[in-house]
Order: structure tokens, then sequence, then C-alpha cells
């Protein structure tokens, strides 16, 4: 393999994206393509995708010309950059034309040790390039001819390219003689554009949507695994180890959110001890976010984006609070606390955005929570726990028991897909009286949790945005209340700051429409509006023990 | 659309519709086109039976306000049976309920019908 991906049976559950990708890569023989940026959360699988994209289009065709690059922290003055990009471009051009591998891995190569290789190639393009590469003493110029050479190489052999730059966020921080010069990952925006050299980069979200560059690109959303896919994953990785599991733990798979990088963390330790009990697993995963490679990342992640050692003791103060605190807190709040913390207004301001822009807290327009990452909360709370309160490693473990136990729950989950088709609402309907009969509930109850669902469902179908046509639904019960999660592509009709929905703007006015979310919050006791990975997700709560009492008369009083 | 269907009771100046099903948008429009029918026929006691009628969305119950107020100008008498509480709050919400009669079951109705003469 070209580059080193993970073996087809551990790629899990994400054949139609690479599909997708490599469609679309296609186009860019016929000048047609257009450049990607692949979003989604750490850990989700974006670098593994790139990596198997270019191994496809590596071996399975040979008219476009794959090119991976990963930006490195240490390669950012845009001098060592631009020969660093040049040369690899030019070696993995090369190992495509002539499918020799070794030259993928040519590392440190010098302009003058690449020169000698074409030349004895007689790639007159690429020396064309580089002789003006070396004529250049401009920084800056030579930065511009490293990001076109794949558009000459495009034009001088008539053969495309699909580039995929991985950590793009990085090229914010390119610098000229130690002056970092933010703005020079512009000079991405010509290539971007071209339309037989498809870029495709990926990177930390939060640090890539604020840089000058995502304008007009496609967009597409690397998602979560379903839950079934994370329980393959984890019981193939498992027999990866000689260990079978019996029966898969579905509340920590709950817990990790189908992200891939957790699953393999957890089976990994899970692994090593030969064991595959819930409790077990549970374990291993304790042990990974107090001391493995869970948390060997967010620690990494968290000592990169906050060098100085005594500002890290804020950050999980300030982390702390806003996960706890129930609410989503304002700029105003955060800043506030944070100058309680660490005096100064400029201070709170920067480390406010930094928190932000780590993915330690969500907060895109001033309106801070916690993410939705479960496994993130449970990494700042330990460290808090550890470092803050100087609490045990036994204490912490309790704590985390306590919790894991809180999540396995006593009840029951019911969880169904359903295409976004009219009336496909009714399915959902009808499921859930199905469930309420078999756990006895009060058909009232199930009667006010379907006119709710049924709004839901049709909500979702008015205001989906994207390709996935489906509509996600759960459905998890306890002794005392119901929850039930409708998550769906679409976005539009949720305020950014309130996480409410709109009125006027996303939802029809006419027709009675309005009336949809007013159903909802009347036959739930609360509906919130969550943003997620796929789009938005509406949860309906109910209080069973509230409803049992209600009212059980079945039909109007007699006149 | 399968999940809805109609059926019609006519008996002297009365009428009983029985929506069956899913009344959605384009259910209630049948719902209402069938009442405005028998209202410009001068048939203008309409009992709507619910008994039949499973699941109703919001876009459904509120083109019953067109179904109100036609009956309304028609100077007629519309009367709700067999309901589910659940309906029942749907339409409480929307206000249509201070409109109409609701009665426990269809034979309730139409003696009070029957006794407006």
């Amino acid at each position: 393999m070209p580059l080193k991906i993970l073996p087809e049976k551990d790629f899990f559950s994400r054949r139609e994206e690479l599909a997708d990708l490599y469609r679309r890569a296609l186009e860019a023989e016929k000048g047609n393509a257009q450049s990607i940026y692949l979003s989604g959360h750490r850990g989700v699988g974006k670098t593994e995708l790139l990596k198997q994209l270019f191994n496809y289009l590596f071996w399975k065709q040979d008219k476009i010309a794959p090119f991976y690059y990963s930006v490195n922290n240490a390669i950012l003055s845009v001098s060592d950059f631009s020969r660093d990009y040049l040369t690899h471009y030019i070696c993995q051009r090369l190992a495509f034309e002539e499918k020799e591998t070794s030259l993928i891995y040519l590392n440190g190569l010098s302009i003058e040790g690449l020169t000698s290789i074409l030349e004895e190639r007689k790639t007159t393009w690429a020396l064309e390039i580089l002789d003006r590469y070396t004529q250049s003493h401009e920084p800056i110029d030579c930065l511009r001819i490293a990001l076109n050479a794949p558009h000459e190489s495009t034009l001088a052999t008539g053969k495309a390219a699909v580039l995929m730059i991985d950590e793009f966020q990085r090229l914010k921080n390119l610098h000229v003689e130690g002056n970092v010069e933010p703005m020079l990952a512009s000079l991405f925006e010509m290539p971007l554009s071209f339309r037989k050299t498809m870029h495709l980069f990926t990177g930390n979200q939060t640090e890539i949507q604020e840089m000058p560059i995502t304008g007009g690109l496609a967009r597409i959303k690397l998602r979560p695994l379903r839950l079934e896919d994370s329980a393959l994953m984890l019981a193939s990785l498992l027999e990866g180890y000689g260990v079978k599991i019996d029966l898969i733990p579905q509340a920590l798979l709950n817990h990790l959110g189908g992200n891939p990088f957790y699953i393999r963390c957890i089976t990994r330790a899970t692994g090593l001890t030969k064991k595959s009990g819930e409790k077990d697993c549970w374990g291993a995963y304790i042990k990974e976010i107090n001391s493995g490679n869970i948390y060997l990342y967010w620690a990494a992640v968290l000592k990169c984006f906050f060098p100085e050692m005594e500002l890290r003791r804020n950050v999980l103060d300030i982390t702390n609070k806003i996960y706890h605190s129930g609410e989503a807190l304002s700029h105003n709040r955060v800043n506030r606390l944070l100058r309680m913390l660490s005096p100064g207004r400029e201070h709170a301001e920067a480390m406010a955005k930094t928190l932000y822009l780590s993915g330690f807290v969500s907060g895109e327009f001033g309106v801070f929570r916690a993410p939705r990452d479960r496994v993130l909360i449970d990494f700042i709370d330990c460290l808090y726990m550890k470092e803050v309160l100087g609490k045990s490693y036994r204490d912490i473990e309790r704590g985390l028991l306590e919790r894991a136990s809180g999540a396995k729950g006593r009840g029951i989950s019911f969880e169904m897909t359903i295409p976004m088709v009219r009336e496909a609402e009714l399915v959902a309907a009808r499921s859930l009286e199905q469930i309420g009969k078999n756990l006895h509930l009060n058909q009232d109850v199930i009667g006010q949790l379907q006119m709710a669902v049924i709004e839901t469902c049709i909500n979702a179908i008015e205001h989906s945005k994207g390709e996935d046509k489906k509509i996600y639904l759960s459905f998890d019960f306890t002794e005392d209340h119901v929850e039930i999660a409708v998550e769906s592509s679409g976005r539009e009709f949720i305020s950014q700051e309130t996480g409410e929905p709109f009125v006027g703007r996303g939802l029809k006015e006419d027709a009675g429409r309005g009336w949809g979310i007013k159903l909802m919050k009347n036959f739930a006791d609360s509906v919130r509006f969550e943003k997620t990975e796929r789009g938005t997700k509406v949860v309906l709560v109910k209080n069973l023990l509230k409803s049992a009492n209600v009212d059980k008369e079945d039909t109007a009083s007699n006149e | 659309m399968n999940n809805f269907s109609i059926s019609v009771k006519p008996a002297n100046d009365i009428v009983v519709i029985m929506p069956k099903g899913y009344v959605n948008d384009l259910g209630a429009e049948r719902l209402e086109q069938a009442c405005e029918q028998f209202l410009d026929k001068g048939i203008k006691k309409v009992v709507i039976n619910f008994s039949d009628m499973q699941f109703i969305n919001s876009i459904g119950a509120s083109i019953f306000t067109g179904i109100v107020q036609k009956t309304l100008e028609y100077n007629g008498q519309l009367c709700f049976t067999n309901m589910r509480k659940v309906h029942r709050d749907v339409f409480e919400m929307l206000g249509i309920t201070k409109h109409v009669k609701v009665f426990k079951d269809e034979r309730n109705a139409l003696s009070f019908l029957k006794g407006l003469g």
C-alpha cells in the first residue's frame, strides 16, 4: 500500500463516503471537480478516509494523480513549507505514474536530490517547475510556485490531480522569518478554484471554519459511526485480540458517540486484558481517559492550545463550570469568569476564543456550551478532579463508574431509521404505539408522544437540507421517563445562538405549520433542539410519573 | 394516499362524516370538501365521528378551522364525537372546540341535533 491504512475489514461504515469522494475525484478528469472541505469532529476518521482515497486513486485508475500531504507544525516557515510541499508533490506524482511506491516516502529530499531523480527520468515538466522555484528568491513567490505546481503539471501532462491536505488549519501559522502571516493560507484560493486539480482538505474543524478560505467549497461532513457499526467495529477489533464479546456494551458505545478513535482505544485497552464483559469495557474506558491513549490525545491538545502551564488550571476551572452549569453561558459571562480567574480583558477574550478553537467548548457565535463529546467531558472532569481537587484515582474511578451505571440506566431503547418520504412519520408513530403496548404505558401518554413525534418528523422532512434523506429516531424508556430523539440533516430551523427554532423563517407560517412546535411543546414535558454531527436533533422528554396522574378518561364527556 | 379514507352517512337533514386513518393536509382537505358539499345542498347539521381517526397532524387540525368557519357561514351546527383525549386537546389548543359541540358518541350528537328541529 502506498500509504499505511487500515485493512479493509477494519475500515467500518465508510464505504459510501469513500465511494462518494472517489466519484467526485473522477470528475477532475473532465474538468468538473469542485474542491472540498471535509469536516467532522476529532477522531471521526477524516485522515483515514483521505488515506483510503489516496490508495484507491493510486491503484484503481491511472488518469488522476493523487497527492496526500499532512501539514507539519515543524515545517511552517514559508520557505520550508514551499520546498516540502513541492518535493512531496513531485515525488508522489512520479510514484503514481510509475507505480513506484518507494518514491512516496522520500522525506527530506533536497532540491538537488530531486533534480537528479527528475533528470534521470527525463521529467521535463517537473524540472521546469523546479528550475523556476530555484530561480525565485522571494519566499512568497516560492510558495505560489509550490501551490500552483499541481495545476502546471496538469497543464503540461493533461493528467488531472486530486490533492488531499490534512491538518490544513496549521497553515494559519505560516510565517516569514518568524512573523506569522495567517492570511498566507488564502494563497490557496486560486489553486482551489481549478477544476482539474481538485483539493480536498481537512483538519480541526473549529479552526478551519475561522480561516479565510472555505468560501466556494463543497463541504462534506463526516458523521460519527452508527451504533450498529460501532458495535461491529468493537466486536471485530476485539476478535483481533483473540477476545470474543458476548454482550455488546450498548451504553458505553452510546457514550463513545460513534467516534472510531475512541472505539479503537477502548478496544485496545479491553483486548489487552483479554476480558470483554461490560464492566471490563467500562474499566478500560476509565483507564483510557485517566492515563491511556485518549488521555494522551486530549492532554496533547490541551498543551498545544494552552502552552503556558499556569493557564491550564484556569482551563480546567472554566470548562468545568461551562460543562456543569446546565445552560449555555453568554460570552460576557464567560469573560467575567475568566477575568476572575486571571485578570485582564484581552487575556480573557483570547482565552475564550482558544477554548472554542481547541474544541473544549462549543461557542462559534459567542454562546458557550459543553461539547457533544461525552468522552472529552469525562477527560476534563477527571483532570479537574485529579489536578484541581486533588482526588485519588480510586475516587475518580468510583465517580465515573457511578455515572456509567447511570448511563446504563434501567430502561430499554429502540432505534429506527426512516426515509424522508411522505407519511413516513406514521411508521414512527405506529412503532411508538407498539412499544407503548409492550411496556404497558398509559395510552394517553402514548397518544401525546405520537402527536409530538409526528410533528417532529414532519419538521425534519420540511427542513432537511442535506443529501442524507433519512430521519434517525431513538426511543429511550426508563421507569420514570421517556426520551425520544429525532435527528436529521436539517439545520436551518435552529438558531445558532439560542438553540431554539426560528419563528417565521424556517417554518411555514401558513397552513398551521407554526403549530407544530407548539404541539410538540404541549405534549412533551420538555423539548430540546440540538445541533449535531448529522444536522439537527430534536429531543422530546416525557415524565412518565407525572403523566401517570393524568386524567385517563379517553373520550369527551357527554354534554 | 392509502392512510386516509372517509365515509359519509346522510340521514334527512343530518350528515355523519367519519374520517378514517391519518388526517394530514390532504385528508383534512377531503373532509372539508365533503362538508362543503353537504352544506351547499342545504344539510346544515354535520356530525364528525372521530372513532376511526388514528392520527392527525397540525396542518390537518388547522384545516378544521376552515370547516368551522364554513359551517358558521351557513348557520349550520357542527358536532364532534368519539374523540380521543389527545385529539380533543389538539382541537382545544387551536380554539376549534369553542365553536363546535363535542359529544361522547354519535347517538348523543344525533339526539341533540334532532332536538334542534
